[in-house]
């Protein structure tokens, strides 16, 4: 049970689930906005994942871009009243971005024809760099508005590590980097013309011919939007800025990295967004009372077991106590991180969570029901 | 490693998501391979950072390199261009510059391509690759080229590139699981994802960290009183890990290698 995410439920309209894969992200995302309908509040879970990992573990095959109502499965879960409202939904990038874009564009039909129809758009909108994350991050600022939601939960695109979140929006914006550009549009600085001229016949030679002018269009067609694009992203950097959301770090004691961690908090701070604290995933909910195997050695109970078994025994206790002191070390480390006291600890579940019934199961560790 | 398939492709890649034992696993295996007389360089792919691109000899036969993607970059153009001052010229314009940070693909493909050609140079290049989704991005990304470039070398790179990889007897594509629910079905997700971009080459899957419990080790507790003593704790951990463990590999209806934790 714990108080603090109760409140933090109750107060926030905007969670932010960050952290690096393979740590259960998506799985806690899930399970806190379980947590939070039962609470009473109408939530919304978003995951840009193309692994489908929420879908998975929800017990769904599929979520779509537009939400799915997932209470109806929660009451028959829980089996009585849910006095919240939950959903989930999975954005696609590449129709999130077409959206996107023409929102952008406006009434300019044409510019929007022209960028579409290029082959650059075609073949690469999904891996542009950046772009799922400041999808994501379009989406949340859309479901922030909805009426129909009190609180947003995001979990966060999968990434290596945990800053490339909150940067990749700007990557994407570099792209627009104004003064290169400009020598695009208008070479017309009469030192570099010639230099360019002769760049793009070489551009043009390992490329074929067609790509250059092809790129041309494209990065014009951007170009023209760029100014909507970085207000854009001033809007949605300042909804991040607001008391009324969190940014949650998940963690577990196998899976982190303390580079990665320190690294990450410290770029919240310096960007002044807010962040809450730590989630430690899959922890060996195991009290053993000894702290050493000599220590084991010496109760009866090991003492009445047979050579082999003792063996046996020993063999896998060092597995178990190298386990324990590693998650010593990680909770320490953690609250060395930050002065906020808010680390809460996820034993491991016995079941494979897969569904809503498994999920429910680690509500209580989130919450006091 | 008994457990792994023998693998002796020109190329190598090792993928899944994050910390399943990619970078372990290719560390091993590169030394193995190395130890029966293989010259093998073993390369290192990040997907963000970008390190200094310097190739060690670790010993007689084993190479390690981390790739960094400016480098790899000017080395192609160096290799197409061929003339200095035509390759200068090339490489220290700004718009170059740009052009290689921004345009969408250039990274992957350089990466990539530094992959493709070194198999020249080795036995076999062991690629750690960076996790699922960008390893899968890396590979779309020859597919992209050579279909968007009309012609010219970076476009029968790109074909070539993609008949080396659409061969089995020169490249080997390596997928890692963890034995748990999520991570094996994202394995298969991935599995799927590759065998419809290279239909010709299967991928071997490869269960990493598997609990091989010693047969017993439940028993000796079932038969002891159920007390509140720490042998019964922890054999009650394990027992339960296991059997999670079978059930998630109980619906894997492909053959895979499985390799113990520790």
């Amino acid at each position: 049970m714990n108080l603090k995410l109760k409140d933090l439920i109750e107060t926030k309209r905007v969670i932010v689930c960050c952290g690096s894969g393979g740590v259960g992200k998506t799985t806690l995302s899930a399970a806190l906005g379980i947590a939070a309908a039962l609470l009473g509040k109408r939530v919304v879970v978003v995951t840009i994942d193309p692994a489908k990992r929420l879908a998975t573990s929800l017990g769904l095959k599929n979520l779509s871009a537009t939400a799915t109502d997932l209470s109806p499965l929660l009451i028959e879960a829980t089996g009585g009243s849910v006095k919240g409202k939950i959903s989930a939904l999975m954005p696609d990038t590449a129709q999130t971005f077409e959206t996107f874009v023409k929102q952008m564009a406006g009434t300019n039909e044409h510019l929007v024809k022209k960028l579409f129809g290029t082959s650059i758009y075609k073949a690469f909108t999904k891996d542009f760099a950046g772009t799922n994350e400041y999808m994501a991050m379009e989406k949340m600022y859309e479901l922030y508005q909805n009426p129909n939601y009190d609180l947003v939960i995001l979990d966060t695109p999968p990434s290596p590590n945990t800053r490339l979140f909150l940067e990749a929006p700007h990557l994407f914006v570099d792209f627009f980097d104004e003064k290169m550009v400009k020598w695009f549009i208008n070479p017309g600085s009469k030192i570099i013309a010639s230099g360019i001229k002769k760049l793009l016949e070489i551009l043009e030679k390992l490329t074929g011919k067609g790509f250059v002018s092809d790129l041309f269009d494209f990065t014009l067609s951007l170009f023209e939007l760029r100014t909507q694009f970085v207000e854009n992203l001033k809007k949605v950097g300042e909804l991040l800025h607001q008391d009324n959301v969190a940014f949650l770090m998940v963690t577990s004691p196998e899976r982190l990295s303390k580079e990665d961690t320190i690294d990450f908090v410290s770029l919240l701070n310096e960007l002044n967004y807010p962040f809450w604290g730590f989630i430690v995933n899959r922890t060996l909910s195991l009290k053993l009372g000894i702290k050493d195997s000599q220590e084991l050695q010496n109760t009866q109970n090991f003492q009445a077991l047979s050579k082999d078994e003792k063996n046996l025994v020993l063999k896998n206790f060092e597995f178990i106590f190298k386990k324990l002191e590693k998650e010593k070390e990680v909770e320490n480390f953690l609250s060395s991180c930050t002065t906020k006291n808010n680390t809460v600890l996820i034993p491991e579940q016995s079941d494979d969570i897969h569904n809503i019934q498994t999920l429910l199961k680690i509500v209580p560790h989130l919450i006091k029901v | 490693m008994n457990n792994f398939p023998k693998l002796n492709q020109k190329l190598i890649f090792f993928m899944g998501k994050g910390g399943v034992g990619k970078t372990t696993l290719a560390h091993t295996y590169s030394k193995q391979l190395a130890s029966l007389g293989k010259k093998v360089l073993l390369c290192e792919v990040l997907q963000v950072t970008e390190k200094e691109q310097k190739l060690l000899q670790v010993n007689p036969n084993l190479w390690h390199i981390t790739l960094n993607a400016t480098d790899c970059f000017h080395e192609y153009i160096i290799l197409k261009l061929k003339i200095k001052t035509l390759y200068s010229m090339f490489l220290s314009n700004k718009l170059t510059k740009y052009l290689q940070k921004a345009a969408p693909g250039v990274r992957e493909m350089v990466l990539l391509g530094k992959i493709w050609f070194e198999r020249l140079h080795y036995d076999s290049v062991i690629v750690d690759m960076p996790s699922t989704g960008y390893a899968l991005t890396m590979l779309h990304t020859p597919f992209n080229y050579s279909a968007l470039f009309p012609g010219g070398p970076v476009s029968s790179d790109a074909t070539e590139m993609i008949s080396t990889f659409s061969d089995p007897k020169q490249t080997a594509l390596v997928v890692i699981a963890l034995a748990e629910t999520m991570p094996i079905q994202e394995s298969l997700e991935l599995i799927e994802n590759l065998k419809t971009l290279i239909p010709t080459n299967s991928p071997h899957l490869i269960v990493n960290r598997c609990l091989n419990l010693p047969q017993g080790v439940q028993d000796i507790f079932a038969t002891k009183p159920q007390d509140s003593s720490p042998l019964h704790a922890v054999a009650q951990y394990l027992a339960q890990k296991q059997a999670k463990q079978k059930q998630a590999l109980s619906g894997l209806n492909i053959p895979f290698y499985s390799i113990p934790e520790g």
